[in-house]
């Protein structure tokens, strides 16, 4: 035994037996912990913190804001008196900003009152996901740029980009000089598409991007659509000079379970079969829009939901809301990071609404974009506060303006639930108004797919986060490749390494909504 | 945290005052550095989010509401900005990678007074181990273990630093001690094992 092991060794025994010696686990964990964490020191303290950066952090604050100034542009024709005046030093940072913007962005052509020759099938899925109007109206930028990975073509057809939403059309195909594919054979059916969508150029970013596609037999092409909604505030810049995304799209394999596929977001691991990138301009469209304004005011838990406004567009029918809590100032977190600032309730509210017609059918939503987003953020862009979100629902066009629009209350199961990782197990939830069981555990190929289920009266699954975790307790290193919701089941495909033996599931956060009467 | 607060300073450091915020700041830097360094698992990741930390709550300061909770509103800039970092390397590299090396050599030069060289190896080791059994926990459960037990924050505080309901910080916790206890129980087994004891 050498001498380091031995030492290792020594002072293993150490920890067990303090443990085992004493029945206060308080007492216990806070002399582990002194072990590991008493008398460590930072290498920099506040003072020479305060003497070194404060003073420099100090002194920017004096100067206005870039984004405020490009705010002010477009009121640049306002009276004499109501001009701002711009140091000279930042009208020198504005050019610069707009002359590397022009830079980055190819040139954009836009196909306005062209209408290209497409297939039926194209047509169809583009009714699907609501945007046949888009399309019609000429509003879609025609792309047709094409990229060949192992015999197969993706191609971006069209683009839009609208509001503060970005969507891309995207076919799948073999390429014409290879007739006979095994690799394609495999897609349609025996994969899963992972997208990625970044914004190149001065404010370059990965935006978490959501994919709808579905396989044509009859052209033997997958057509799909990827959404995203832009950097804030970028739109109106986009709308002036454009701007350039890359997209990236991975199939991995996996074994046919014959749904729907939706995926999402930037996403690692699995096998992958083959992959694409393709670049490709954006101009943000403008769209005659009417508004009416609604003003009802719902209360949800600790939270209260204004119903703001309609927005009726060609293309969407826009429902706009706010949420504020009610709690008082002292009870509210001052501080989260922009990456933590999510109140799981608020991230379901936008699938909470529903809008009827006056026969009672509801308009299909295409809100997969359903969190809010907080009133605003600090100076540095790394703070928000809570106190209160504005939200936006989409929902497919519609002329009639006699609609309903309903709310159902998402109810938040406060513990976290942790079942064996097997079929049948179970588990109370929503102080026993529910039961949440697995249904369904399928190994894939360095993948595996869980279906949960909720049964319970009034209440319905709208949300939860499902969390691998080993026989002792820890979590695997895994990531999520897919999410689907249907009625009551969610059935989650979570990519892991094959090393990893999942016992337990996980589910931290479990959201429902209270049903329809 | 325990810290009487001077209002004074508070405002002063509201209005700019860098030597108010030292004097706010200084009571609480080892405890909140530790608490980066447990929910990191590193000196370099917690000396990061240590900074950030600060530079966070400079800029911030201005908008605190109520000065009272001055040590609550500080440990939960610590604990997203350690959160942040270890987020930010992929799940491999959390999981996978060993703690650096450099730490022994760091905290030599960092650490504390010991009686003698041997007393130091040792004193290194196991707070190595310590620190390598604290990062197999999940996340929120070494949260909620090092805020409980190591600041001292009484249950309703974990839950207010941590953004969840007392009892999902109360679960996070039991279960936090438990994983803990079964870890060190195993990897005892296991050396012994290895040891033919």
């Amino acid at each position: 035994m050498s001498e380091h092991m031995a030492n290792e060794n020594k002072n293993d025994e150490g920890l067990v037996s303090e443990l085992d010696a004493r029945s206060d686990d308080g007492r216990i964990v806070r002399e582990f912990l002194s072990l590991a964490l008493s008398g460590a020191k930072p290498e920099m303290g506040v003072r020479q913190f305060v003497a070194t950066r404060a003073m420099a952090v100090s002194n920017t604050r004096s100067y206005p804001r870039l984004r405020s100034l490009l705010r002010l542009r477009p009121h640049s024709h306002s009276s004499p008196g109501n001009r701002t005046r711009v140091r000279p030093a930042t009208i020198v940072l504005v050019a610069v900003f707009i002359s590397l913007i022009l830079l980055n962005i190819p040139a954009v052509t836009r196909a306005l009152a062209s209408f290209p020759v497409v297939g039926r099938a194209y047509t169809a899925f583009l009714q699907q996901v609501s945007l046949d109007s888009a399309y019609q109206a000429g509003l879609m930028t025609r792309l047709d740029r094409t990229a060949v990975a192992d015999g197969i073509a993706l191609t971006v057809i069209d683009a839009l980009a609208y509001e503060d939403r970005v969507f891309v059309s995207f076919s799948l195909s073999r390429a014409e000089d290879r007739e006979s594919n095994d690799l394609w054979e495999r897609i349609p059916d025996n994969s899963v598409l992972s997208v990625r969508l970044k914004v190149r150029g001065l404010f370059g970013r990965n935006l978490d991007a959501t994919c709808f596609h579905t396989f044509n037999q009859e052209e033997d092409t997958v057509y799909g659509m990827v959404s995203a909604e832009m950097p804030r505030g970028m739109h109106r810049i986009y709308g002036l000079f454009g701007t350039g995304l890359d997209l990236s799209i991975g199939a991995y394999e996996r074994e046919p379970i014959h749904e729907t596929s939706f995926t999402g977001g930037p996403r690692t691991a699995g096998r992958l079969l083959t992959s694409w990138e393709i670049s490709f301009p954006v101009q943000t469209t403008g769209v005659q829009s009417e508004v009416v304004h609604i003003g009802k005011e719902v209360t949800a838990g600790d939270d209260l939901i204004t119903v703001d406004e309609l927005v009726f567009t060609p293309l969407h029918t826009i429902l706009k809301y706010t949420v504020e809590s009610t709690l008082p100032w002292d009870a509210l977190p001052d501080y989260v990071s922009p990456e933590d600032w999510q109140i799981p309730t608020w991230s379901v509210l936008g699938e909470c609404f529903s809008v009827l017609t006056a026969d009672g059918d509801p308009l299909w939503d295409t809100g997969r974009f359903p969190d809010v987003s907080p009133e605003s953020e600090s100076e540095s862009g790394s703070e928000v506060s809570l106190r209160k979100g504005l939200g936006k629902v989409y929902f497919q066009a519609t002329e009639s303006q006699d609609l309903a629009v309903v709310f159902n209350a998402p109810v938040l199961e406060p513990e976290t639930i942790r079942l064996p990782l097997q079929e049948g197990t179970d588990a109370p939830c929503f102080g026993g108004r529910a039961v949440l069981g697995v249904e369904r555990v399928a190994n894939l190929h360095g993948a595996i797919e869980v279906t949960i289920r909720l049964q319970g009266d009034g209440l319905r699954l709208k949300n939860a986060t499902l969390v691998l975790l080993d026989e002792e307790g820890r979590g695997a290193p895994h990531d999520l490749m897919r999410d689907l919701p249907r009625g009551q089941h969610r059935q989650s495909t979570l990519l892991v390494d094959d090393s990893f033996v999942s016992a337990y599931l996980e589910i931290p956060n479990l959201i429902a909504v209270e049903e329809l009467e | 945290m325990g810290q009487t607060i001077a209002i004074s300073d508070i405002r002063a450091a509201q209005a700019g005052d860098g030597e108010a915020f030292a004097r706010l700041l200084e009571p609480l830097e080892a405890r909140l550095y530790q608490l980066a360094l447990g929910v990191t698992g590193n000196r370099e990741d917690a000396e990061d989010a240590w900074q950030n930390a600060m530079l966070r709550a400079w800029k911030g300061i201005g908008r605190m509401r109520d000065p009272a909770s001055f040590g609550t509103w500080m440990t939960k800039i610590v604990v997203n900005e350690s959160r942040r970092l270890t987020r930010g390397k992929t799940r491999n590299e959390r999981f996978l990678t060993p703690l650096p090396q450099d730490d022994l050599t760091q905290d030599l030069v960092h650490g504390m007074a010991h009686d003698s060289t041997q007393d130091l190896a040792n004193d290194l080791t196991r707070r190595l181990t310590v620190l390598s059994y604290l990062r197999r926990l999940p996340e929120e459960q070494r949260e909620a273990v090092i805020l409980r037990f190591w600041l001292d924050l009484t249950l309703d505080e974990v839950a207010a630093v941590t953004g969840v309901p007392t009892n999902t910080a109360k679960t996070r916790l039991y279960r936090g001690i438990e994983a803990l206890k079964r870890l060190i129980t195993r990897e005892v087994s296991e050396s012994e094992r290895a040891h033919g004891q």
